[in-house]
């Protein structure tokens, strides 16, 4: 029944946010444009016409055919803008960024939860700080370099004293270096690009299958930006051109894993693991984040044909996602990362206004977690393993399958719709995993334009199978002035079930508003 | 911005002319039935590369100006076109790249890619609605494609009108009735009336009915001139109005336009588009 008002309350929220955006547009619209008119009373016109019929002798109505009747209408042209932008083209130095302003507004704390998120609030009042810097030189190289910052004022303002060191140090204030490359031919066949990069491969907007160089930022799920999303590494790429087949050979030079909610932050997904390990006698540590020195390799075959494109990727990396394995001696539990190798294949399509697309994988060597009364027998049984490399494991190693199908539809004015199944299934299952033999989700994004594009709304919900819970998110950007983009959203996570992947998160709910300025 | 389905400025250039030439151009030769100048039309010279630069300035009713600098590339094959454009301006959509393969053949479907910044992925992309603003200009998708000359009614309904102290025929065109429905779920318009240039050619303005809202759009071509021995309007604009008032307006002014330079054919791949100019 919860669950129920919950969804039903979410529901409204996204609704009104998006149509209700909507119907502004539309409101502004209908001050030009008359949507009464029938659209078959304007067919009709032309229905018995030709040239010298109906609407005049000509056909071309009281404008005769002498009538351009232009409106007088003048336009005088910003030259201050013109000469701005005037020679942008031939600078080998560029340099801008932007400055971003956050306000996140967590309306569903209540008393139920534990300090400090404990009643409304404003969780975030970010601002952020992004520059960078490119430069070209010789005959096509050119060198890049972003850096990035922000200092969130809410930890202060709402007490600093509330709040773990591994939260403000993970969310409190940032600054980074994020792409940092030199990139450039070796031969006409030839190109390297090397330093920090992204290298984004994969069909799939929320599945990561083949899309395996690059970590993710999840510290808030479903919040973070698209272009914070993707944390670069330190890598040399490769690409060797065959006309339209594109090889890439990268090797990765530095492990950086996923960055995911920090211990005691409202996205702490293992909050309640501390005390149940405490009654063992036992400690979550801190994650393993150091000593994985060994390069990661990925190959990709990319090729396009007319009206599609196929791509094959093979990996040997470090999962980016940690697994949490026991810690010699004792009954704790460290969160590590395991070498993985990976092999997945792309594939997309256009019919019309419909593009298909699909990806395919395998994860090998994948650990998985024994569930966790199994975990509890062993942790507290006194017998701990030696060394990492124990074999009395709390985790076992298993093969993944992953797949993913979708589409975008863009076939309405001004609309694009995109759905995604994605799943994955467990191979040689064991009924000791955590886990189940077989997950997945669904994702729908609706994404509209209007006012000349300067009105962009988007909808987007994703839903994990198997009762695992929902996150919906509604929000609408516009182009107040050049450059000068506003944002008002809602997010909304639901979950019933207490053992749901979405339920630790479930009161995070969040009214987001932005403004942002690039320069 | 909407970049969902990009076409390059190329296109939109060589959409101008197929605008010109496909409602008014080559009816120089009265002789000619209706037929046969829009067939003469189909190939104006636009030479068999091209680069260029543009800045689109976006007017809204209140004539608040946004401008966006983009600089594109095109190579023909034989009848096949492929083109790509990036964005210089503004700083918002910087280093976006579209890139586009327009083949001949109506039975292959044209191939779009776009590749966003902020997700450093190329994405193919399907055709989509036609109707639709081209990156929220006054033109739309539509008006850069080749339209079925045989679709079409044309009439010319003054032999000489003067514009700009050029003589010009002023042409009318409207869909066959049997094609109606098809052609105004594609381009969204009803009809138009050009005004075409004797000396070569060119269409200086129109006048276009919309069927959605019972707009009216004026386009303006100006500032032509010969370039390497192809004719080119370095400035068009094209103005929404609804009841005479103004409700957008756009303007393209073309720049550094040079024909027939060697266009590498490495320049139209998905890496290029990541790595930008």
């Amino acid at each position: 029944m919860r669950k129920k008002r919950h969804f039903i309350r979410s529901f409204i929220i996204m609704a009104a946010v998006f149509f209700l955006m909507g119907s502004y547009q539309n409101r502004l619209y209908a001050e030009s444009t008359d949507h009464s008119v029938d659209s078959e009373t304007v067919d009709d016109e032309f229905n018995e016409e030709d040239f010298g019929e109906s609407e005049g002798e000509d056909g071309f109505g009281d404008d005769g055919h002498n009538g351009f009747d232009e409106p007088d209408i003048e336009i005088k042209l910003d030259i201050s803008k013109l000469k701005e932008t005037g020679s942008q083209e031939d600078s080998s130095l560029s340099f801008g960024g932007f400055v971003k302003e956050e306000v996140g507004y967590s309306y569903s704390y209540n008393d139920s939860n534990s300090s400090p998120y404990d009643k409304p609030v404003f969780s975030k009042i970010r601002t952020t700080l992004n520059l960078y810097l490119d430069y070209k030189f010789l005959t096509d190289w050119k060198t890049k370099l972003v850096g990035n910052g922000y200092y969130d004022y809410a930890y202060e303002q709402r007490g600093r004293d509330k709040f773990t060191d591994e939260v403000l140090e993970s969310m409190e204030s940032e600054a980074e270096v994020r792409d940092f490359f030199v990139e450039g031919p070796i031969a006409d066949w030839l190109r390297i690009k090397a330093g920090r990069q992204v290298i984004a491969w994969g069909e799939s907007d929320t599945a990561q299958i083949t899309d395996m160089a690059n970590p993710r930022d999840m510290r808030e799920i479903g919040m973070v930006d698209l272009e914070d999303a993707r944390i670069p590494v330190l890598a040399t790429k490769l690409a060797v051109l065959f006309g339209s087949l594109e090889v890439d050979l990268v090797a990765i030079h530095e492990f950086r894993a996923n960055k995911t909610g920090a211990r005691g932050s409202e996205f702490d997904f293992l909050a309640d693991l501390p005390a149940v390990l405490a009654t063992l006698g036992g400690t979550l540590n801190e994650e393993e984040t150091t000593g994985y020195n060994d390069s990661e390799f990925l190959i990709r075959f990319y090729k396009t044909f007319n009206g599609g494109d196929i791509s094959l990727v093979w990996a040997d990396t470090y999962d980016d996602f940690f697994f949490l394995d026991s810690s010699p001696g004792s009954a704790s539990l460290t969160p590590r990362h395991k070498r993985i190798q990976s092999i997945g294949a792309t594939g997309n399509k256009v019919l019309g206004s419909w593009l298909f697309k699909t990806e395919v994988g395998q994860k090998s060597g994948k650990a998985l977690a024994l569930k966790s009364e199994l975990m509890g027998q062993k942790l507290g049984s006194g017998i701990y393993k030696t060394s990492f490399d124990s074999d009395d494991e709390v985790w076992v190693e298993k093969n993944i399958l992953e797949g993913m199908i979708g589409a975008d539809y863009s076939g309405f004015s001004d609309l694009t719709i995109t759905a995604e199944v994605t799943g994955e299934q467990i191979q040689d299952y064991e009924d000791t995993l955590e886990d189940n033999e077989i997950s997945g989700g669904y994702s729908l994004r609706i994404a509209h334009s209007a006012l000349n594009d300067t009105m962009k709304s988007t909808l987007f919900w994703i839903r994990y199978s198997d009762d695992n819970g929902d996150v919906v998110r509604a929000d609408v950007q516009y182009d107040a002035v050049e450059a000068l983009t506003l944002t008002i959203g809602v997010i909304d996570y639901l979950a019933s079930k207490t053992d749901a992947t979405v339920y630790p998160i479930k009161d995070n709910d969040r009214l987001i508003l932005s403004a942002k300025y690039s320069f | 911005m909407k970049l969902n389905r990009h076409i390059t400025i190329i296109q939109l250039v060589a959409g101008i002319l197929i605008i010109s030439s496909l409602f008014y151009s080559s009816l120089i030769a009265a002789e000619l039935s209706a037929r046969e100048i829009m067939e003469k039309s189909e190939n104006v010279e636009d030479g068999e590369t091209m680069i260029s630069s543009m800045k689109m300035i976006l007017i809204d009713r209140k004539k608040n100006q946004r401008v966006r600098v983009l600089k594109s590339f095109r190579k023909d094959y034989g009848e096949d076109k492929k083109s790509i454009s990036f964005f210089l301006s503004p700083a918002d959509v910087r280093n976006t790249a579209s890139m586009a393969f327009d083949w001949d053949d109506p039975d292959k479907e044209d191939d779009n890619w776009l590749y966003l910044p902020a997700l450093r992925k190329v994405k193919r992309i399907s055709a989509g609605n036609k109707k639709d603003s081209f990156m929220g200009s006054d033109f739309s998708y539509a008006d850069m494609n080749r339209r079925e000359i045989s679709e079409y009614d044309y009439k010319i309904l003054k032999k000489s009108a003067m514009v700009a102290g050029h003589d010009c025929w002023v042409i009318g065109s409207m869909a066959k009735k049997e094609f109606k429905k098809k052609t105004i779920k594609e381009t969204g318009y009803l009809k138009s009336i050009g005004w075409i240039r004797k000396d070569n050619f060119v269409a200086v303005k129109s006048k276009i009915w919309v069927k959605k809202g019972k707009k009216i759009k004026y386009f303006k071509a100006s500032d032509i001139v010969k370039i390497q021995g192809i004719w080119t309007a370095k400035k068009i604009e094209m103005k929404t109005t609804k009841r005479k008032r103004l409700e957008h307006a756009t303007i393209l002014l073309f720049d550094n336009i040079v024909y027939n330079k060697g266009v590498d054919d490495q320049m139209f791949t998905t890496q290029r588009m990541e790595r930008g100019l």
